[in-house]
């Protein structure tokens, strides 16, 4: 059984998930994160020697994690439906509770998951706009002057994406190439989204990075390369 | 130059400035709750990042500042942000001021106790017990499910279990009980972590770098720090000698969460194994210090002092 955990909305992932079954993987199951917040039974049971999880879904599907080949991780906000309508706290907490039961299930299959999760993020590792900057710098990229806001991020011109020391996307430059890579490698990032933004004199700058990126940004190239490394 | 971040009248903090009041070690409280009076600039030019704090009416050249002790409050809860008069202006400032100081904390060349992504592995605790368990202790054994039968069948197996939340967000650890169990059909939309009830004694272990302080906590209480709720009586501690390979242990485990300041809460149990159950990575390190003199403070200011990262 493969899986591919992703939200209904995300578009990127469904695009994925569609090109791997033309391309022949079978026994391939969405699920969303609506279904394992609302199943019918989760058990995860973590001891001294081991760690083992199952789950029931509503409409019967019987998972247990231990005989599931691959997943492809796509999730990232969890909103269980009945604690929306609970009063602001009660959200906050369930939503908080839920997602450290997710990092702590997920991290328990890290073998077996392309985008592993990390404490920092239930789909890999966060960084903030100013650490991504302060790492290409040290790369020795140009970066753009302005000062990221987390809150409202500012429109980019170019997207370039590393996967296993690859570069999709755009051609910028071969200097802009090699710092991508070597940046992914320094962060230990196995897949990496650079954006950039291009100053009054046409000089490319480094605006952004994320760790997940619109997997549909580096054309089927790059989904074959994933496709790969996924099935082995 | 050391910098707390926080609120000066919290106890940790407050214990920490009087320590290095005391050392004559040269530092700036920035108080959160006075957030209107303080900003943040950066500037990119020159291939690196420069940054400049303003607080009440002076400013800081951010390179000044070697050590950083956070001890930083949801900003949402600051009572300021509810009486300021413009409230939405306050509000954008404070939120601004918030995120670049989070920001700036995880890329300072300073030494931190402690920065963001080490502490998060402590918004999940399974999560955290799975790393723990590479360091040679064991972990209680622990059940999450929304499945009331699955609670009682890990109850039947262990016979006293408690509960307690999964995430950072503190609870009281409470034993399972017959009342509680009429209620078990409550956790039917969120599921709740179970854990087999460890017999023994307590120990809270702080380490600071490389160093190690312990207590030994002497309670009857599932809970020690509500032990005055739950039994009737305080806790009582005491300094505790920790065998060197176990306090090796706790460093090697602080190190690797990239930790440089940890409270461990271990059980030493009957039949001679040692239970971890977490690695609390903003310790309230003010309850052991006050009941025990044991040197905390002193020792994480020395080490806030002291240079390189």
């Amino acid at each position: 059984m493969n899986l591919f955990l992703c939200h209904h909305y995300d578009a990127s992932a469904l695009y994925v998930y569609n090109r791997f079954r033309r391309w022949g993987l079978s026994s391939l199951y969405i699920i969303t994160p609506e279904e394992l917040l609302t199943a019918r039974k989760w058990q995860h049971l973590v001891s001294t020697d081991k760690v083992s999880t199952a789950v029931t879904l509503q409409n019967g599907l019987h998972i247990d994690f231990y005989e599931v080949n691959r997943i492809f991780n796509r999730l990232q906000l969890l909103e269980h439906p009945f604690w929306k309508k609970a009063p602001l706290q009660e959200n906050e907490f369930a939503h908080q509770e839920l997602t450290s039961f997710y990092l702590s299930w997920l991290y328990s299959l890290n073998s077996k998951v392309f985008n592993r999760p990390s404490a920092m993020g239930l789909s890999g590792n966060y960084l903030t706009p100013l650490q991504w900057k302060d790492i290409a710098l040290k790369a020795g990229m140009a970066v753009s002057p302005d000062m990221p806001d987390m809150q409202t991020p500012t429109p980019y011109q170019r997207q370039l994406i590393v996967f296993q020391q690859k570069v999709y996307g755009p051609f910028i430059s071969k200097q802009i190439n090699t710092a991508c890579i070597q940046l992914a490698q320094q962060t230990g990032h196995e897949l990496l989204s650079f954006s950039f933004r291009q100053d009054e004199n046409g000089k490319w700058l480094f605006h952004n990075a994320s760790s997940f990126p619109d997997l549909t940004a580096g054309g089927d190239a790059l989904l074959k390369h994933i496709y790969s490394t996924f099935l082995n | 130059m050391i910098l707390l971040c926080g609120i000066p009248s919290e106890s940790p903090v407050e214990k920490l400035s009087d320590e290095l009041d005391i050392l004559g070690i040269p530092y700036l409280m920035l108080n959160q709750r006075r957030f209107e009076s303080a900003s943040l600039d950066f500037d990119f030019s020159g291939g690196q990042i420069n940054g400049t704090l303003k607080y009440e009416e002076k400013e800081f050249d951010l390179s000044s500042f070697t050590g950083i002790y956070t001890r930083l409050i949801d900003w949402q809860q600051l009572p300021e942000i509810k009486k300021a008069k413009d409230a939405a202006a306050a509000r954008q400032h404070c939120r601004d001021l918030h995120d670049k100081l989070y920001q700036w904390i995880e890329i300072t060349p300073a030494k931190v106790v402690n920065r963001s992504f080490a502490m998060a592995s402590n918004s999940s605790k399974p999560y955290q017990c799975q790393i723990i368990r590479e360091f040679g202790f064991s972990v209680p054994e622990t059940l999450i499910t929304n499945c009331p039968e699955e609670v009682l069948a890990f109850q039947a197996k262990h016979g006293k279990i408690i509960y307690k939340s999964i995430s950072g967000i503190r609870s009281i650890v409470q034993v399972l009980t017959k009342e509680d169990e009429k209620n078990l059909s409550r956790i039917r939309n969120c599921p709740v972590q179970f854990q087999q009830f460890i017999d023994g004694f307590n120990v809270r272990v702080h380490v600071i770098g490389e160093e190690v302080i312990a207590t030994c906590i002497d309670s009857d209480a599932t809970d020690y720090r509500y032990a005055a709720r739950q039994t009737g009586e305080n806790a009582v501690l005491r300094p505790f000698d920790l065998p060197p390979d176990i306090a090796q242990r706790c460093i090697n485990l602080t190190r690797h969460l990239q930790l440089s300041f940890s409270g461990i809460d271990l059980k030493f149990t009957p039949d001679g194994s040692i239970c971890c159950f977490e690695v609390n990575p903003s310790p309230g390190y003010s309850y052991f210090e006050n009941n025990t003199q044991q040197p905390i403070a002193y020792t994480l200011a020395r080490y806030l002092s002291r240079s390189g990262r």
